[in-house]
């Protein structure tokens, strides 16, 4: 049961916390200067841009977007094989029933939370500098945090089997490889093919930040087309994107209830 | 006859309080079909475990076939828990594969790395888990999936993993402690009959005594650690059993007594 005096106390730490939230808000719109008039007073002006500039989009030219949609799922499917690829190794090490040594796991820990917390978009500025404009480092930045993503998801999924098929294969004399082959891998299919199938979809929605770095793909294309002025074509492209993105899902959705 | 697994005593700890098992002296036999019975937290899961080192014991030996297990290295220990069955309470299977290439997994203990992993079980292996699993009526089960099974099937395809091995010794922790009466009963029939035919030394944790009157050659009784009875189902008496399970009398019968109605 609870005393008076501490039903009092709740309530103050509650009104404390509140007045703290409030504070911070309050001081925050006052630092940015934010303007709720210009805000509200730009609604028509972005009104306007979207109907008289934007819309409706320029369908003629759909055949020309052909390539870049190829290259976007090309990038996408190398991106995720080899990201996986490097990802299952990394698992691997990490996870704590597989991993051949508690030092290697922390220090694989470590490593990949460095690779991985480093956003994409980062990756993709810093390769620019270092390959050039193009299509290599917008790839080369996916393999980077996809491999430090699916690291992680799958060393979890590892983490998260059942122990007791291993007991049973320890118990009857199974080594190190054999355990892996027969009693993690089985039950860690399903995860894989779930968190791979997320990875290609991460992959080709980064594709439209990616191209805002010059990093190719389809996103090249909605920088283009703004940088030109020409706002009918962006829409276009926009649309493309959302069309694509939402196959893709529902793709992977349907390939995921079949195999598991 | 010369004992084929000698226990002396045998102690478990856990942290610096608890006391699993506390001097567990036990010799068993070939042929014999003992049955450990005792409460729940008696200690019967720990010393099966601490007989093929799931568990590593605290202190005491373990001689099995003149093989010191407390000692073994890696590479020992494998050999030694490869002639050594297991069957568990939840039967332990990999849901997602089929159950033939659980019957096959039994061999794994004695195969090569590279063999083992690339699943190549030789002819000979493959129908022998097809024999078995004929054996104990689950031919119509070999290539569905684990999890598609019942209890009791599962149970029988651990059993059948368990004789893959062709083991000297048979472990079953609980192997009926999650099955109705009827499949219970085929269970243990199952376990029984083949030890018997195969001549497997067999240690089974139960904790219902009337189950274990039924088919052991020999009970041992389990208490806080200790061993306070080893004898005949007929020297069990009343009192012991009593003594054995004292404060926790209910645990007695749990399902056991529904094994006779089934029969």
């Amino acid at each position: 049961m609870q005393t008076a005096a501490a039903v009092t106390q709740k309530k103050l730490k509650r009104n404390v916390s509140l007045a703290f939230f409030a504070a911070a808000v309050v001081f925050s719109l006052w630092y940015i200067n934010f303007s709720f008039s210009e805000f509200i007073g730009g609604i028509p002006i972005f009104m306007n841009f979207l109907f008289t500039d934007f819309l409706p989009p320029k369908a003629s030219d759909l055949p020309t977007y052909f390539g870049p949609v190829l290259d976007t799922l090309a990038y996408g499917v190398v991106a995720t094989v080899l990201a996986s690829v490097i990802g299952l190794v990394f698992g691997f090490l990490m996870a704590r029933q597989t991993t051949p040594h508690p030092v290697i796991r922390t220090v694989m820990r470590g490593f990949i939370s460095l690779l991985r917390n480093i956003p994409f978009l980062v990756w993709a500025s810093i390769l620019v500098v270092i390959f050039g404009v193009g299509s290599m480092p917008g790839i080369f930045s996916l393999i980077l945090f996809g491999s430090g993503f699916l690291a992680r998801v799958y060393a979890e999924a590892i983490e998260e089997i059942d122990s007791h098929a291993t007991e049973a294969l320890d118990a009857m004399g199974a080594g190190y490889l054999q355990k892996i082959k027969h009693a993690i891998i089985p039950q860690f299919v399903p995860g894989y093919i779930s968190w791979t199938l997320f990875m290609f979809e991460l992959s080709i929605r980064a594709s439209a930040i990616l191209g805002l770095v010059g990093a190719g793909g389809i996103g090249s294309q909605i920088k283009l087309t703004m940088d030109l002025f020409q706002y009918n074509r962006t829409s276009t492209v926009i649309c493309i994107l959302i069309v694509m993105i939402l196959v893709i899902e529902f793709m992977t959705k349907r390939i995921r209830e079949r195999l598991i | 006859m010369k004992p084929m697994l000698q226990i002396h005593g045998l102690k478990k700890q856990y942290g610096t309080s608890t006391v699993a098992l506390n001097g567990i002296d036990l010799e068993v036999h070939p042929n014999e079909f003992i049955a450990v019975i005792g409460p729940s937290g008696a200690g019967k899961s720990t010393l099966l475990r601490c007989i093929n080192r799931l568990i590593d014991p605290t202190a005491g030996s373990i001689a099995f076939l003149d093989q010191e297990i407390v000692g073994a290295n890696k590479k020992q220990l494998r050999q030694i828990r490869s002639q050594i069955g297991m069957i568990f309470q939840h039967y332990n299977l990999v849901d997602r594969l089929s159950v033939l290439e659980n019957v096959l997994h039994g061999r794994l203990g004695q195969m090569s790395a590279f063999n083992g992993v690339f699943s190549r079980y030789s002819e000979a292996d493959k129908l022998q888990a097809i024999a078995l699993l004929q054996k104990l009526g689950l031919e119509e089960q070999v290539y569905k999936r684990a999890d598609e099974l019942s209890g009791g099937q599962k149970q029988r395809v651990g059993i059948c993993r368990a004789l893959a091995q062709k083991p000297e010794l048979i472990l079953a922790d609980e192997p009926i402690a999650s099955l109705d009466p009827n499949s219970s009963k085929v269970v243990m029939d199952s376990l029984y009959a083949n030890c018997k035919e195969q001549g497997i030394a067999c240690l089974v944790n139960l904790h219902q005594v009337d189950v274990a009157k039924r088919y052991a050659t020999r009970i041992v009784g389990i208490k806080s650690g200790r061993v306070v009875f080893d004898g005949s189902p007929e020297e069990l008496t009343e009192r012991m059993t009593q003594h054995i399970y004292e404060g926790k009398e209910h645990q007695m019968f749990q399902n056991g007594s529904a094994i006779e109605q089934a029969v």
